[in-house]
């Protein structure tokens, strides 16, 4: 999974024309390097009068506190974030959790066709059924496949990241990645189903009002699963 | 040189850097340059400070006075006796930071090794091409990875893709690693090389890093040029 997002191609052409201004020699790995000490060890450079209190450091985002962070782990820090942000008021405070109304998905008829006609189908299918969603479909390499490109920033950023904790678990190498479920700061819920399909993974992530039924979410997957499977 | 409002150059070494007038003071018309430099105990590392920042902003400069301004501020430098001016700027390619990368000879690029940092890059390399078609002689003596994190498959994949995307002069073979030492030294206000006794290990990866920018910009030729060496014997 390329997680730089750049055409290469593009660098390449950019560094190139670059480069006609650079220097030609590549760095010689015997350069020398200074070993003269030019400092009285027994003074120090610049001190500041008493230390300054240390800000708390950021427990989230230091590598070494988290060797192997599972999925459950993963959330409580999101979560605990996101109540000190309410605490702070810089986040409303969260809507009252409504499931969204049970509506049964008809069963879902995969049809042949290219993968835009396929989704498209599986969009078709899926939406009446999800009162005031929005669907986007998204595969591991980040890359969206159905969905509004404008509204859909943050959905690929929780999923990229939630993505890259899932894969850092023992667990996802045995089991199925259980669905992320995240509570945007619009309010609206946001709920991700990896899918793996004969392409590889894809995520159906859903922002709705509500959340999103245990069981609709296994017929997506099912659905999605079998839309990509569907012979030519 | 800290052109950066922040003033963290000045402030990781000492917190009286932040009364100190400096660079924008004379952006905004101060005219002795040997009165804003700082000496330090290293009688060949001098500090010219942010200075007033928001004082100097509030009075305002003429943004087409900036490139003369700052091309006097280099000639007082070599007037001084300077060999090698290092310029700290903001991050991001505009504004000021635009005005000084195309004032000097080589541009260092730091990149973070995170995902959402190195899809800027880009963009930085098309900023930099812009400068060139604008008639700036700025090259760039290399991209460097910062804030590497060894135990990150993330971001250690950042490094490999960028590595194997440019040519090899345009990257740094040294990366700066995210180490606690370099926030104690912070802490401290001292270089992590003077952080202990004994230099922690770390404080290496800057004399590599020094040894390559010399080779990149030329700087080794210039000083065995001009140096001579003792034998040892005779």
């Amino acid at each position: 999974m390329q997680v730089s997002w750049i055409d290469a191609d593009q660098v390449t052409a950019l560094a190139e024309g670059l480069r006609r201004g650079t220097v030609a020699n590549s760095p010689s790995p015997d350069a020398e390097i200074g070993t003269a000490s030019l400092i009285d060890d027994s003074t120090s450079f610049v001190f500041p009068d008493e230390p300054e209190h240390l800000p708390e450091p950021m427990a989230e985002v230091m590598a070494e506190e988290a060797p192997q962070p599972v999925l459950n782990d993963f959330r409580a820090r999101l979560q605990a974030i996101r109540d000190r942000a309410i605490q702070a008021g810089l986040i409303p405070a969260q809507m009252p959790v409504i499931a969204m109304p049970e509506v049964e998905l008809l069963p879902f008829d995969p049809q042949a066709g290219a993968v835009p006609d396929r989704l498209a189908a599986f969009i078709d299918w899926a939406l009446p059924a999800l009162t005031d969603s929005e669907i986007f479909i998204v595969d591991d390499q980040g890359d969206l496949h159905w969905g509004s490109p404008a509204s859909s920033g943050l959905v690929l950023s929780a999923i990229m990241a939630w993505g890259a904790a899932s894969r850092m678990s023992a667990l996802a190498a045995y089991e199925t990645v259980e669905p992320l479920r995240q509570t945007l700061a619009t309010g609206r819920h946001l709920a991700v189903i990896p899918c793996a399909t004969r392409l590889g993974i894809m995520h159906v992530a859903i922002t709705s009002p509500q959340l999103v039924q245990e069981r609709q979410i296994t017929a997506l997957r099912s659905a999605l699963v079998a839309a990509m499977d569907a012979d030519d | 040189m800290d052109t950066d409002p922040q003033g963290g150059v000045g402030l990781s070494l000492a917190r009286s850097t932040r009364t100190k007038q400096g660079f924008y003071d004379f952006l905004s018309g101060e005219r002795d340059f040997n009165k804003l430099v700082l000496p330090t105990r290293l009688p060949e590392l001098q500090i010219l400070p942010t200075g007033q920042y928001d004082h100097c902003a509030r009075r305002g400069w003429s943004a087409q006075e900036v490139p003369v301004r700052l091309a006097d501020l280099l000639r007082a430098a070599e007037l001084r006796g300077v060999d090698c001016v290092i310029m700290d700027t903001a991050a991001g390619l505009n504004g000021m930071s635009e005005s000084v990368v195309k004032a000097c000879d080589y541009v260092i690029l730091p990149q973070q090794a995170e995902p959402l940092a190195v899809r800027s890059v880009p963009h930085m390399l098309e900023t930099l091409s812009r400068f060139r078609t604008e008639g700036a002689g700025v090259k760039v003596a290399g991209i460097l990875m910062t804030m590497v994190m060894g135990d990150s498959q993330i971001s250690q994949k950042v490094v490999a893709e960028l590595r194997a995307m440019l040519p090899r002069d345009m990257m740094f073979e040294q990366v700066v690693p995210r180490l606690n030492s370099f926030l104690e030294a912070s802490a401290m206000g001292v270089p992590v090389a003077l952080l202990k006794k004994n230099p922690p290990p770390e404080a290496l990866i800057f004399d590599q890093l020094a040894a390559e920018l010399e080779q990149r910009a030329g700087l080794a030729q210039e000083r065995e040029s001009t140096e001579s060496h003792a034998s040892l014997l005779d």
